[in-house]
């Protein structure tokens, strides 16, 4: 697979305003994210992490929703996605459009492994179901499949296994997998450090890193952990109460 | 009362996992092996590792909620393990136990003042006024004023965590064991949490902390177990010491050296795999026996063969 | 609360009405026909009306409250015991017993209840005729669907964790399962199909009690010399059809009244916690 880091821009979010019933809850975030580079996302609890990059992401859940500001995709087009899309309406022709996007341009790794994988499924599966969603041709499917397997460290007799027979760590490390087998060209990771130990934190953070750059996909990491920010990013977005 | 409040000696755990089909035999999980344990009246003791150390184990051993397969654990200078479930009810008012997920441990049915006002009157022996009283008193104090008479779905995670922990405290219990009570908090809710449980711990009592939460650890605990694989690899005052334990130093740095690879050796140290200390024939020592955990001082004990000198921590 | 005891009122009136009733039981122990009152509207006497021989309406009412009382309570009662089991099976139990009960829940389902209560009905001999068996079936066949909502809700609790950790607390088994599980939670849920379970036998026994008029058959549910509350419908069709008149109307439109009243207060206590 070549690598090409350009660092091409993937995201260029300018002056998001989001509220929700009279309150503030973001005001005029700015964000970038650059193919093969890490923009890390922090701030305190509350402060709309999850949002914003669920608003990249062109999920907008909230009442009325975006107020202000533009989203775009450098990498695809000029368009302003977020152009009119204010209010309940706007956020729902917001999340049809983007739809096609989501799984194949960009994925999400949710903060708990468990939410990312689906029970009743094998692991082989559902990687091939997200390859197959992003668009990765039949014949290379099996080779991409193994070489991924042996990235993030899990064996392969992980394919035909349920996530509920995974232990806690190789079902974490299946999530990244999950986020990463459609090729997309954006990464987002919401804080997934959470609920593990230092070590195991620090590997999954490695882990992530490497199958980003080594693929030349942008990553934004939503992160609370000084200590892995400053180690890994190239620029960091700090958000405090909204702004 | 003098003696020591948890006596844990010789603790070993293995869990039987039946195998895929019926007439698989069962697979043998040892999860804890030859723990020695003891927390003093007013003490507060770190157990410290990654999942599947056996702290949690050996959390839920002292609490009577697992068996240990061999050793024995005694509260307060009484028997506990081996004994009668029917005789330890009884007791266990006083030994309580704060959990990792509040909300599986509360009735979805019960408001805050229900569910604190039960346990005064069902375990507390009080009449119904005085109970209630006594959960307002307790609720208010942890800062649940104004959640006093909501159900447990409508309060957030933080929420419901006081209110399990407002239950316990309730009883004023002589000790607590408290299950990775920062998981999944960001840094900034962690603090408080362990403020509202040490903040409010009765005098004389005692208290175990589950985590792998370092910081918190060398904030609040007395002492730390640093577990690794079932075994203590280090047993530490961490507000005097650093740790010397590769492994131990690992969990408090995890970006001091490269990372490791993850994998545990079955036989001798568990750690030989990652260690950077083993080579040559220390690596040969390390490979043939478990090292046993030796002391460097009355507050430092640590198992490792290649183990240097404690070094103590600035101030 | 409130919903406990309404429906404990309501099931202590048709308990009542069993034990009061029998009086009213046979025809013969209906007051002689008395043609000055035929078809007179609800006044002071008779409080309900008559019926086209002079008949107090009201006496219908009472025999056939006799007709569904026991019946009616016997099968809310199985429904809600069996609910609360399920519940319990699926607490102490895990995963694998609730999969269990919902299977054994939708393989029930697809019975053709009307069906199976017909074929039973039919099974039982003529002289033990009544509705009893009728309501058993009925409770049986509605009782897998009641484990499986109980069970569902049992195990949102969290299973094992949940009973795990009030037990660590220091709360004995039992109460941790009969205050706990059953009492707060179980409770509603069992409670409501029982009533619901005691209105569908109600309603059962008045369409085939209904049927048999409408063929003018010896019914499934009662003996012969027994009114049930299906000869209210019937002779409220034939009078509404004849003359404007306000007995039918007026009896229907008084329960839907105590239905709906019942209901709104029900829910307003309940959400006024």
């Amino acid at each position: 697979m070549s690598v090409d880091v350009t660092g091409e821009q993937l995201v260029a979010l300018r002056g998001l305003t989001v509220e929700h019933r009279g309150r503030r809850l973001l005001d005029g975030v700015d964000l970038d994210v650059h193919a093969g580079r890490v923009t890390a996302l922090m701030g305190p609890s509350g402060s709309g992490k999850s949002l914003t990059a669920r608003v990249v992401l062109g999920c907008v859940d909230t009442n009325p929703g975006v107020t202000g500001g533009s989203l775009k995709y450098p990498a695809l087009s000029g368009r302003d996605w977020l152009d009119g899309r204010a209010g309940a309406r706007g956020a729902r022709r917001l999340l049809k459009e983007t739809r096609a996007l989501r799984g194949d341009f960009m994925t999400y790794a949710p903060q708990s492994a468990s939410s990312a994988l689906n029970p009743g499924r094998t692991l082989g599966r559902q990687l091939e179901l997200a390859m197959v969603r992003g668009g990765v041709p039949q014949e290379e499917r099996d080779v991409a499949l193994r070489t991924l397997l042996d990235e993030v460290g899990l064996p392969a007799r992980a394919l035909g296994a349920l996530p509920g027979e995974l232990s806690g760590g190789m079902c974490q490390r299946a999530a990244l997998a999950i986020a990463v087998a459609p090729r997309p060209r954006l990464v987002i990771a919401d804080e997934p450090e959470t609920g593990l130990d230092p070590v195991l934190t620090r590997v999954v953070t490695e882990l992530l890193l490497e199958l980003c750059l080594h693929r030349g996909c942008g990553l934004l990491l939503i992160s609370h952990r000084d200590e892995t920010v400053d180690r890994i990013a190239d620029n960091v977005v700090r958000l405090t109460g909204g702004h | 009362m003098g003696g020591p409040l948890v006596t844990v000696r010789g603790v070993e755990k293995t869990f039987q996992l039946p195998g895929a089909w019926p007439w698989s035999p069962s697979r043998a999980v040892p999860a804890v092996l030859g723990v020695n344990l003891e927390v003093a009246p007013g003490e507060i003791v770190a157990l410290v590792g990654q999942s599947g150390s056996g702290k949690t184990t050996l959390a839920r051993m002292v609490l009577g909620l697992e068996e240990p397969t061999a050793g024995s654990i005694a509260l307060e200078g009484q028997a506990w393990s081996g004994v009668p479930e029917k005789d330890r009810q009884a007791r266990r008012v006083k030994y309580q136990y704060v959990p990792q997920d509040p909300m599986s441990a509360l009735n979805p049915q019960q408001t805050p003042l229900e569910a604190v006002s039960e346990t005064l009157r069902a375990l507390g022996g009080l009449p119904a006024a005085e109970a209630r009283a006594g959960a307002r008193e307790v609720l208010v104090k942890l800062g649940l004023e104004a959640r006093l008479n909501a159900l447990p779905r409508d309060l957030s995670g933080g929420e419901q965590r006081r209110v399990t922990l407002a239950r316990v405290l309730a009883l004023e219990p002589r000790l607590i064991v408290a299950d990775e009570p920062t998981s999944g908090l960001e840094p900034d809710r962690r603090q408080a949490v362990l403020r509202d449980l040490f903040g409010n711990l009765p005098e004389a009592s005692g208290c175990i902390l589950v985590t792998h939460d370092m910081s918190a650890a060398r904030a609040w605990a007395h002492r730390a177990l640093v577990m690794l694989a079932g075994r203590v690899i280090e047993e530490i005052d961490l507000r005097a010491y650093e740790p010397v334990h590769p492994y131990a130093r690992l969990l408090f740095d995890p970006w001091s050296r490269p990372a490791p690879g993850g994998e545990l050796a079955e036989t001798g140290c568990p750690f030989l795999p990652d260690c950077p200390l083993a080579d040559g024939p220390l690596a040969e020592r390390c490979a043939a026996a478990v090292p046993p955990l030796s002391r460097l001082n009355d507050r430092h004990a640590v198992a490792c063969y290649g183990a240097e000198a404690p070094t103590v921590r600035d101030a | 609360m409130t919903r406990g005891r309404w429906l404990l009122a309501l099931l202590a009136l048709a308990f009542a009405a069993s034990w009061v009733v029998p009086g009213f039981m046979a025809e013969q122990h209906l007051p002689n026909p008395d043609l000055t009152m035929r078809l007179a509207p609800p006044s002071e006497m008779p409080p309900f009306g008559a019926d086209d021989r002079g008949r107090p309406l009201l006496d219908y009412a009472l025999q056939g409250a006799g007709v569904v009382g026991i019946p009616a309570l016997v099968a809310g009662l199985l429904v809600a015991l069996l609910g609360i089991t399920g519940g319990l099976l699926a607490t102490v139990g895990g995963g694998r017993i609730e999969g269990v009960v919902a299977a054994a829940g939708e393989l029930v389902g697809a019975l053709p209840r009307m069906m199976v209560v017909l074929v039973v009905a039919l099974l039982v001999p003529r002289d033990a005729r009544g509705l009893m068996p009728i309501a058993l079936t009925w409770a049986l066949l509605a009782a897998p669907g009641a484990m499986d909502e109980a069970a569902a809700v049992a195990s949102r609790l969290g299973g094992a964790r949940f009973v795990e950790a009030l037990r660590a607390h220091g709360f004995s088994r039992s109460r941790i399962l009969l205050y706990h599980v059953v009492g707060l939670n179980l409770r509603p849920v069992v409670v409501r199909q029982g009533a619901e379970t005691m209105m569908q036998v109600v309603f059962l026994e008045i369409a085939l009690s209904y049927l048999a008029i409408a063929e003018r058959q010896g019914s499934f549910t009662h003996s012969d010399d027994t009114h049930s509350w299906a000869s209210l419908l019937d002779l409220g069709y034939k009078v509404v059809l004849d003359l404007p008149s306000w007995h039918a109307l007026g009896l229907g439109l008084g329960l839907i009244a105590l239905v709906a009243v019942t209901a709104v207060t029900a829910s307003a206590a309940a959400r006024a916690r």
